[in-house]
């Protein structure tokens, strides 16, 4: 599979006389059609990173290729349309008065001509399962249904790429796995590419490939399996493991003999029953 | 709080003046405040009244909510109609008491005030309450368009939009940061003046602050889903000019005749 993202040497911080690079050195390669869970404790430059991408920041050194373009000034709007952007604050990046018309704001950014609008807007809502909200105001939705008209705005503009900056961060359980049902349902329907930053491990664990950021720079690539087996590792980062890890720690110190790899939940069940 | 606040509000339906263009129904509510301050005579009254009654009944919204709309502002009318009542000395005096002096006039005079109040509030409360806000910002934007090289009209507009559209949160917000300055102690109730000025200092700097994230957050996100000012830009709403707007126009034009003409 062909590369959709290569990031190459990149260097950023917040303000000139900050010795503190929010991101130092950082290269990535990101394949088309991956879901790729990028996680990190806190200031590891995991939302600076996503914000560099669509150059919504500008990187003092490093390069950005989006698709085999080069993000600069003349490519920015470009790529804009390419990669969608879902926030943490459901509340924050709701622009319009109603379903509809939120939806609609990036498709009238566009210069999207009337009559395609409402075709589009139609069937984005539809997917995500809003189209019977499409009059109501923010305020009568919930942060999960907010969410879900957020990932509609950005399926209008039929993207190659969706960026999850935390997306799930603000929901409750049941809103947090709806967004990300819905996430993977598109996914598969378009063939997009899913980049979801992330602290929540659960949801890292069903990502193709997790990259581990640490200030500012990638410290672990690999499959969910890999990175979490070192479950020491990820804990002197300052992040957790999954469940089924702890139980496996668990269960060693009651020296009961576990298998060393990474298992799902289902496949440690079905362990533990035999 | 907000289920007593009127103005503002809007109540959905599908009645014929909710279905009627937001730029007529603009246009023609300041056509009627003008026509009220015009007004002098009783018959002039009597008109202008069943006319409102008519939009009224006409709106499928009952009487009791636009008479709740009045609530507000029920210091103001009792306060203006009660110096009207007595300090006019113009006329037949019915009753006097030192100073004060109930004139022919001044009741007439009262009377007027009155409704007066009562006719350009519920006039503009049919408009509130029968169209969507972001229509109304959509009107707004379309009317002013003519003076687009001299104003910025469509970012006045989105700043309405998005202010309206954040008029709920904010609200929730506030009620969320009183309770929690509540739960540590600060006294929203009580106090003279002084205290209970010092006592909304915990209210407005966090909700200050909030707002400036709020706003950083969104620009962040207007951004990232491509927006980059007016130009360029298609609109997804239209407001569209249809017969019963033609109509009704007709209908006010008669009217202002009439009342001038009167």
């Amino acid at each position: 599979m062909k590369n959709i993202i290569e990031v190459k040497g990149l260097n950023y911080r917040y303000s000139e006389n900050n010795d503190q690079w929010a991101i130092k050195d950082l290269s990535l390669q990101i394949k088309r059609g991956e879901w790729l869970a990028i996680i990190g404790h806190n200031g590891s430059g995991k939302s600076t990173f996503s914000k560099l991408l669509v150059g919504l920041l500008e990187a003092q050194s490093g390069e950005i290729y989006v698709d085999h373009k080069l993000l600069s000034l003349d490519t920015v709007w470009d790529i804009r349309g390419k990669v969608g952007l879902v926030f943490q604050n459901p509340d924050n990046q709701f622009v319009g008065s109603t379903v509809e018309d939120d939806v609609a704001f990036g498709l009238e950014n566009a210069g999207i001509p009337r009559p395609e609008m409402h075709e589009r807007v139609e069937k984005a809502l539809k997917q995500v399962a809003m189209w019977e909200y499409r009059d109501k105001e923010p305020a009568a939705l919930s942060g999960g249904q907010k969410q879900r008209v957020a990932i509609a705005g950005i399926l209008a503009l039929g993207p190659e790429i969706i960026v999850l900056d935390e997306s799930t961060a603000m929901l409750d359980p049941e809103g947090r796995a709806e967004v990300m049902a819905i996430i993977r349902e598109v996914k598969e329907t378009y063939g997009l590419t899913v980049i979801s930053i992330t602290h929540d491990l659960e949801e890292a664990s069903a990502a193709d490939r997790i990259v581990v950021f640490k200030e500012g720079h990638v410290v672990d690539d690999g499959k969910p399996a890999d990175i979490f087996v070192n479950g020491e590792d990820l804990i002197q980062i300052g992040l957790g493991v999954p469940f089924t890890e702890q139980l496996k720690a668990a269960l060693q110190r009651r020296q009961i003999d576990v298998p060393n790899e990474w298992l799902s939940e289902e496949r440690l069940a079905e362990w533990l029953c035999k | 709080m907000k289920d007593n606040l009127i103005i503002g509000r809007y109540i959905p339906g599908n009645s014929f003046i909710h279905r009627l263009d937001p730029r007529f129904k603009l246009v023609a509510m300041i056509l009627f405040m003008v026509l009220i301050f015009m007004a002098s005579g009783w018959l002039d009254y009597v008109i202008l009244t069943a006319v409102i009654l008519g939009l009224i009944f006409l709106s499928n919204i009952s009487l009791g909510v636009y008479v709740r709309g009045l609530k507000p502002m029920l210091i103001i009318i009792v306060f203006t109609v009660v110096l009207q009542l007595f300090f006019t000395y113009q006329g037949d005096v019915i009753w006097s008491f030192g100073p004060l002096k109930l004139t022919t006039d001044g009741l007439l005079n009262a009377v007027m005030i009155f409704m007066r109040f009562v006719l350009v509030i519920f006039i503009s409360t049919i408009v509130t309450l029968t169209t969507q806000p972001i229509t109304l910002t959509d009107a707004l934007e379309n009317l002013f368009s003519p003076l687009r090289k001299i104003l910025p009209v469509h970012e006045v507009a989105l700043m309405l939009s998005i202010a309206l559209r954040f008029v709920p949160t904010l609200m929730e917000e506030t009620d969320k940061i009183m309770d929690t300055q509540r739960a540590r102690g600060v006294d929203f109730s009580e106090g003279n003046l002084i205290d209970r000025i010092k006592a909304i200092i915990p209210i407005l700097i966090p909700l200050f602050i909030s707002a400036f994230n709020r706003a950083y957050d969104l620009a962040i996100a207007m951004e990232a889903r491509g927006y980059r000012g007016s130009e360029g830009r298609t609109k997804y709403r239209q407001l569209k000019w249809q017969r019963r707007d033609t109509l009704a126009s007709i209908v006010l034009i008669g009217l202002m005749i009439l009342i001038i003409w009167i």
